[in-house]
């Protein structure tokens, strides 16, 4: 090609000395590099060369990931425009844009609950047939459960590869559960019973029992949801029919009552943060909804005053019924639509492979989605708590997998938020809630009247 | 008859030359059309950014919105959207909620805007520097008041505990107890919007007219007198256009509830902006929500319409 356009520009006059001396330092700088990076710029396919990568992630996510996408660019000839979003204002953004097709993400970061609205729309690339394509086969290193949240509906192909391995989990204080002389609390009675002993012993000093989220919404509807499935049933049956004016239901809602009157002034209007906060501040002894970023605050010496004393484990769960944990994980997808799909999904493998796992995990403290990661004697040495996170991600239930859980969240998680208030009580907030998810299902079409 | 006639003729002679460029290309076409392209801008934004969002927000109110694949698919369904609305309990305490806090907030702002404007438009000292503090709760964010005040009112961390605990009194719920928290973010919209009014009628008092106060004086009226007669009627204008103002504005109030409690504790702060909010990007249910933005639109219009014909129409200049 260089002898064509040369003879075209009339023979060797554009070939001058200064052509010459920048090709042999241009040359002799990929040489030097080459082994420092892992692909030399030779070595870069086509597909990547000078692309762009418009990158949706979260506000709090951009800056933690600047690292790595400054890394991949570097190596790659990439550049990756980073599009920071709120947690709502994400979900709002991918909504329209995937739905959409507007195309104008690459790579999309996104929650796991949206999951089944996204792939199940097919708004989301099938990255199974984009690695087939290259052959490559999904990396047993991934945890299964987690991996398996981005094939929806499930065993048609991923469309999203977890990178934030998220599980909720059962925390405690063990030095106050052995204070008290409790024993450690298996199911939700027995959570309701230690919140009692320690609130009325502990609460004149600031200790409360219990924490958990009363605003409406997302944060009622997370708290809510381990004890609805620790008393045995679930949001839905398996023929997609609510159930949540059911006995079990009822008993749940009672009890998620009873704990917000044990749990700190202010649980009406206690979210994610705040419930993290109160626990890592030696302000509750409890809570079923305790996310790995909370963990890592409790274990940080810097800001936790209960560094060592708190365990985690499974939600607690009535006798007789599985304990389980709930997922909420990240996964990155790329949308239809998007104009870079090969580079997308190169970034994509190289973003979510062991080492920069590793790197996420212990500089910025993301739970890994891989074995391998969370059993690193290193992570475990600086964070002890991976090996218990690891045996509740394996354990773990994602929420329901419909494509209207959006919607069927903000009704759930309004009326048990408005029960928590004070606003209806347990019975109407269950049986509104029940009829508003009915009619939402049947607007969907995913459950027949 | 001849005057008209007269007048039509001179018309037509005055008419004549240009007439005559006109027709050999005399005036250039931007010329001719100078009016038109003075307002095409206008209204080129005016068809972009509010008639063609109205006229989809109508098509939407009486559907049933579906995000697709390859588009937006709209199913039609009549007025069931607005018979829902109508039936709905959380928008029903919503107008409950939303005419509690545009009565509430109206009335305190433009009451305390007014003391202060009266305040320092006498010969008080430091009034410059008062006047220029008054003005930052305005130019602040939103949000960012709203996250300062969110500390302040913290149950156990906030500077309000705290001072009620030195003075051995009880901590309060500020933002969880469904009986207050609309109250405290009321109070936020008090204190970030006063200053707007204050700086509206401390302007239009430094301009008003001295002569019906020192005909008063020799009359010897008092200090309420004088305000009651004089000073009420003169800034009766610019009041009206200031309560306006800020019913309009606090109508729309959505900022600080959602930052502060996102409509908490339960739905207690849920206005009809959080609600409709909540319906198009909780729920995504999009019909519905432009059926509620819909009729909130017109209670705006139509109210805001016979408040300005009725509040206005004493202040109107006679017809000539």
């Amino acid at each position: 090609m260089q002898d064509e356009s040369i003879a075209k520009d009339g023979g060797a006059s554009r070939l001058n000395r200064r052509t010459l001396l920048k090709g042999s330092a241009a040359a002799g700088a990929a040489v030097a590099l080459g082994p420092i990076s892992k692909r030399s710029a030779f070595a870069v396919p086509a597909y990547l060369q000078g692309t762009n990568i418009v990158f949706a992630i979260t506000n709090d996510n951009a800056p933690q990931v600047q690292p790595l996408l400054d890394d991949y660019s570097k190596k790659n000839n990439v550049s990756i425009e980073v599009q920071p979003n709120p947690y709502a204002g994400l979900q709002q953004k991918l909504t329209l844009a995937l739905t959409q097709g507007t195309g104008d993400y690459d790579v999309v970061s996104m929650d796991d609950p949206w999951m089944p609205q996204f792939a199940g729309g097919k708004f989301l690339m099938n990255l199974q047939d984009l690695m087939d394509k290259k052959g490559i086969k999904p990396d047993p290193d991934f945890i299964p459960e987690l991996l398996a949240l981005g094939d929806f509906p499930k065993g048609t192909g991923l469309r999203g590869i977890p990178w934030v391995g998220n599980v909720q989990v059962f925390a405690w204080r063990k030095d106050v559960i052995d204070d008290l002389k409790l024993e450690t609390p298996k199911t939700w009675d027995d959570v309701l019973a230690a919140a009692k002993a320690i609130t009325d012993a502990k609460s004149a000093s600031g200790l409360y029992g219990i924490g958990l989220r009363g605003i409406a919404g997302n944060d009622a509807a997370t708290s809510f949801l381990p004890v609805l499935r620790g008393f045995g049933t679930d949001l839905f049956n398996d023929k997609w029919q609510p159930q949540l004016e059911t006995d079990a239901a009822k008993k749940a809602l009672d009890l998620q009552l009873a704990l917000a009157k044990l749990a700190p002034p202010g649980v009406e209007n206690t979210g994610h943060p705040q419930n993290g906060r109160n626990m890592y501040s030696g302000i509750t002894a409890m809570s079923g909804d305790i996310w790995p970023d909370q963990l890592l605050q409790i274990y940080d010496p810097s800001v936790s005053k209960v560094v060592g004393k708190v365990d985690i484990g499974a939600e607690p769960a009535e006798s007789g019924v599985k304990p389980a944990n709930m997922t909420g994980n990240w996964l990155l997808g790329v949308p239809e639509g998007s104009q870079s799909a090969d580079a997308a999904l190169d970034f994509i493998l190289w973003f979510t492979a062991a080492e920069q796992q590793k790197r996420l995990l212990m500089d910025q403290s993301i739970p890994a989605t891989r074995t391998s990661v969370m059993q690193d004697q290193e992570a475990v040495a600086k964070f002890p708590f991976l090996p218990g996170l690891l045996a509740a991600a394996k354990n773990a239930l994602p929420r329901p997998r419909t494509p209207s859980y959006n919607a069927v969240e903000a009704v759930y998680g309004q009326y048990v938020a408005q029960a928590i208030a004070g606003q209806v009580s347990a019975a109407d907030a269950l049986a509104n809630a029940n009829k508003e998810i009915t009619d939402i299902m049947v607007k969907s079409g995913e459950l027949k009247q | 008859m001849a005057t008209i006639g007269t007048s039509l003729e001179t018309e037509e002679r005055e008419l004549e030359p240009r007439d005559a460029m006109a027709a050999s290309g005399g005036i250039p076409w931007w010329e001719r059309n100078l009016a038109w392209l003075l307002v095409a801008p206008t209204i080129v934004l005016l068809i972009v950014f509010a008639i063609v969002p109205t006229i989809m927000l109508v098509r939407f109110a009486f559907s049933q919105v579906l995000l697709q694949r390859g588009g937006i698919k709209t199913v039609g369904v009549g007025f069931d959207n607005f018979a829902r609305a109508l039936q709905d309990p959380l928008v029903h305490d919503a107008v409950g909620i939303t005419l509690r806090w545009v009565v509430v907030v109206t009335t305190l702002e433009v009451l305390l805007g007014l003391g202060l404007a009266l305040l320092l438009a006498g010969n008080v000292r430091g009034r410059g520097i008062f006047a220029s503090l008054l003005i930052i709760p305005i130019i602040m964010p939103p949000v960012a008041v709203s996250v300062a005040w969110l500390f302040a009112y913290d149950y156990t961390f906030g500077i309000f505990n705290y001072l009620l605990e030195q003075v051995g009194l009880a901590p309060v719920r500020w933002l969880s107890d469904p009986a207050i928290a609309l109250y405290s973010m009321m109070a936020v919209d008090v204190w970030q919007a006063t200053p707007f009014v204050f700086l509206l009628l401390y302007a239009a008092i430094l301009s008003l007219p001295r002569d019906p106060y020192e005909a008063a004086a020799i009359d010897g009226a008092g200090r309420w007198h004088v305000f009651r007669t004089v000073t009420l009627p003169l800034l009766g204008p610019v009041l009206l256009v200031v309560v306006l103002l800020r019913f309009i504005d606090a109508a729309r109030a959505f900022d600080k509830i959602y930052v502060m409690t996102r409509g908490g504790p339960g739905t207690s702060a849920y206005t009809m902006t959080l609600t409709i909010y909540n319906e198009a990007f909780a729920k995504f249910d999009f019909g519905y929500a432009s059926a509620l933005s819909f009729l909130f639109q017109i209670v705006m219009i139509v109210v805001g319409t016979i408040y300005v014909k009725r509040a206005l129409a004493d202040y109107s200049a006679p017809a000539e």
